[in-house]
């Protein structure tokens, strides 16, 4: 077999490199090294409603499906009293709602949660107490027709708030909080968060992520493009305080726990999402006091922090929701929001401002659309096989060309640099190409790879651009790695399987003398095939026949 | 001429027959039967304590729901509560079935536990059916009132 080497750890290399220079080149110069930092910039507009009835809608979730559509889920509970879930798609348009769990009768289907795992396949999960307490549970839609009901926890505590997403690996976690009852907790109600995956068709056991006496509530978790997935919640260390949101990171471990809000009052319904410009964006319901005293009013308004460094700082809380009056307050909270194919943000929440606060339905918040710069390698081009050096009785070069396409699914003209490797045990810089491409281009480069005096071997192509002015985030998509597929084929491999077996070296021995070339092909077998010419000097001779034969075994 | 209360509203055709002896002779009369107004919360009016103390309340919440009956029959009222707790888990109070006198305003007063939501809050909506006798309710008023409040140590 050829050489080879594991080129994982190479590619890491080089993608990790320019990532950690740019992480001190922002710490160095927190004001410029972001051309893209105009997160601050992106405007909201008004809220719209979505759905309004007589019930209490709460507890949206919204997921951006890989076609396109968005959909939503979430929990109604009657002027009966009888909870559902119901969920709605958007393709342009809105459906009308659909039931997905109602009933029957005393049993609650609650807060419901939402993902697209990477096979296309979609999942909600729920809170239900049909068996006396709240445990998980959770369907798959696949091509719209619902899965029977899987069973994902099971414990005589309750367990609420689900939260799904799916990490650039495929892992699906849900995150979620679990009540029980012990001394040991604030008031005797321990609140933990929990999470459990689902990595290659298993499911983990229950861990409990929070491990204090505080309480940690409401999960609110993402998963970003570099790999990681972020954890919000809600944390309380006394009965006497409210909740403020804290957050962590899981990169193979989970980072120390930052808090990001600092209230007097209280901070609830914590909710990630990252932008297509890469910024991480936090909404949040904060408790707002609208009158004080024996029986003072409070409401629940929507803020937000944006973080465009990917969480190295973040911006104060800022309002959303514009807030009622002591006499009419008006509640917003649930925020759950999804960055749409439409280039907006789309904000779902659930408030009573409608009427006059005479029912809580759904709303949405969209930002305006938000541009950013993003550059892809959308494609790779190279030959199936190529000699050492080429093999000039069929035409071939000694320069291999790797075509490269780039494309601009950015909004901006920009720089880039492309920059491509051939490696096995030995390297080859294929160097850098620079040039311009505008808004939704597709531009093909060439790189000429001179093979002469390279051992046969299976290489891997290394390539990635740089778009300066991209934001880290959007760069996950700036390299690809072809590993082991560029083949330089021995001489005398005349089937171009890879390998110089007998049945390439016996073909030598029976076109001994066959030549000139130019002479046609009779049925049954070509008195001259080039690729036995090696030497190129029209006929098979004995340096043809020597090569092959030296080249005997010799396989990639 | 009376009607059921639980009659539906609409346009109906009533047919007068007199006959004497071999004598007959009919009338039609139509008759618009248009709903009676439905209670309401006065000026939307449904009071609760905001900030619900457990060491004070013991985790009891206490809704007064000011009812006026604008129509001019009786109506029993029964005051409904449903919403959720941030967890989603459903929270639900009923008053009791209570008589509100054609043209008044009447407080109602219950009450309901939230013992289990400290430091959480509950959202609701509250709500009217009422009906002509107590054991029928079978009308929704079209006001409903939304609200939310704290449960605090």
């Amino acid at each position: 077999m050829g050489s080879e080497i594991h080129f994982a750890h190479l590619a890491k290399r080089l993608f990790v490199i320019p990532l950690l220079l740019l992480s001190v080149f922002i710490l160095a110069f927190p004001n410029l090294a972001l051309p893209h930092m105009v997160a601050g910039a992106v405007n909201f507009q008004s809220p719209a409603p979505l759905e309004i009835n007589m019930g209490t809608d709460r507890l949206p979730s919204s997921i951006h499906l890989a076609n396109g559509q968005l959909w939503l889920a979430w929990e109604v509970i009657s002027l009966s009293g009888q909870t559902s879930i119901l969920y709605i798609t958007y393709n342009g348009i809105w459906s009308n709602p659909q039931t997905f769990a109602s009933g029957p009768g005393s049993v609650s289907n609650i807060s419901p949660s939402l993902a697209q795992l990477q096979n296309g396949t979609i999942i909600l999960a729920w809170s239900t107490n049909q068996t006396g307490h709240y445990n998980l549970y959770y369907k798959l839609n696949n091509n719209g027709a619902w899965s029977g009901t899987t069973r994902l926890t099971s414990t005589s505590s309750d367990d609420y708030l689900p939260k799904l997403v799916v990490a650039t690996d495929s892992t699906l976690w849900v995150f979620w909080e679990r009540d029980s009852n012990s001394a040991s907790c604030i008031s005797g109600l321990c609140r933990q968060i929990f999470y459990k995956t689902l990595k290659a068709n298993q499911w983990s056991s229950d861990v409990s992520f929070t491990t204090n006496s505080f309480w940690s509530s409401m999960p609110g978790p993402t998963a970003t493009s570099d790999g990681r997935v972020w954890l919000s919640w809600s944390s309380s260390n006394s009965a006497s305080t409210g909740f403020n949101i804290m957050y962590t990171v899981y990169n193979g471990q989970w980072s120390n726990s930052l808090a990001l809000t600092s209230t007097t009052t209280s901070d609830t319904h914590p909710d990630l999402v990252a932008d297509r410009n890469g910024t991480l964006w936090l909404f949040f319901a904060r408790d707002i006091v609208l009158s004080s005293g024996t029986n003072g009013v409070s409401e629940n308004d929507l803020y937000y922090s944006y973080s465009y460094n990917t969480g190295s700082s973040w911006t104060s809380p800022v309002q959303l929701t514009a807030g009622g009056t002591a006499s009419n307050p008006v509640d917003s909270m649930d925020p759950s929001a999804v960055q749409g194919s439409d280039k907006m943000l789309w904000l779902f929440y659930s408030t009573d401002v409608t009427g006059g606060g005479s029912s809580f339905d759904l709303y949405y918040i969209r930002s305006y659309p938000i541009s950013t710069h993003d550059v892809t390698i959308s494609s790779a081009q190279y030959p199936p096989f190529q000699y050492p050096g080429g093999l000039a009785s069929f035409g071939e070069s000694p320069i291999m060309k790797i075509n490269l396409t780039i494309t601009n699914i950015g909004d901006f003209t920009d720089s880039i640099s492309l920059t491509a490797t051939i490696s096995n045990i030995t390297s080859y810089n294929l160097g850098t190409i620079s040039r311009s491409i505008t808004a939704g281009q597709s531009l093909t480069l060439t790189f000429n790879w001179n093979t002469t005096g390279v051992k046969p071997a299976r290489y891997t192509l290394l390539a990635t651009v740089t778009d300066t002015a991209e934001p880290v985030l959007n760069t996950y998509n700036n390299g690809i790695s072809a590993r082991d597929i560029v083949r330089v084929i021995p001489l005398g491999d005349v089937d171009q399987n890879g390998t110089v077996t007998i049945g390439d070296v016996s073909v030598f021995f029976y076109d001994f003398g066959f030549g000139p070339r130019g002479n046609p092909c009779p049925p049954g077998h070509c008195v001259y095939y080039p690729f036995e010419d090696i030497n190129n000097n029209g006929l098979v001779d004995i340096i043809d026949v020597g090569i092959a034969a030296f080249n005997f075994g010799t396989a990639i | 001429m009376t009607a059921n209360a639980t009659l539906a509203p609409g346009t109906y055709t009533i047919t007068v027959t007199g006959s004497s002896g071999t004598l007959t002779h009919s009338v039609t009369v139509t008759v618009n039967v248009v709903a009676q107004a439905a209670p309401v919360f006065s000026a939307g009016k449904l009071h609760w304590t905001h900030h619900l103390s457990l060491a004070k309340s013991g985790g009891v919440q206490t809704f007064t729901a000011i009812v006026t009956n604008p129509a001019t029959n009786d109506w029993y009222v029964q005051v409904h509560i449903t919403g959720t707790f941030d967890t989603g888990t459903p929270f639900t109070a009923d008053s009791p079935v209570t008589l509100v006198a054609a043209g008044t305003t009447l407080n109602i007063v219950f009450t309901a536990s939230a013992s289990s939501a400290v430091n959480f809050k509950v959202s609701f909506t509250g709500s009217l059916t009422y009906g002509p006798t107590a054991s029928s309710l079978p009308f929704t008023s079209p006001v409903t009132k939304s609200g939310a409040f704290a449960v605090v140590p």
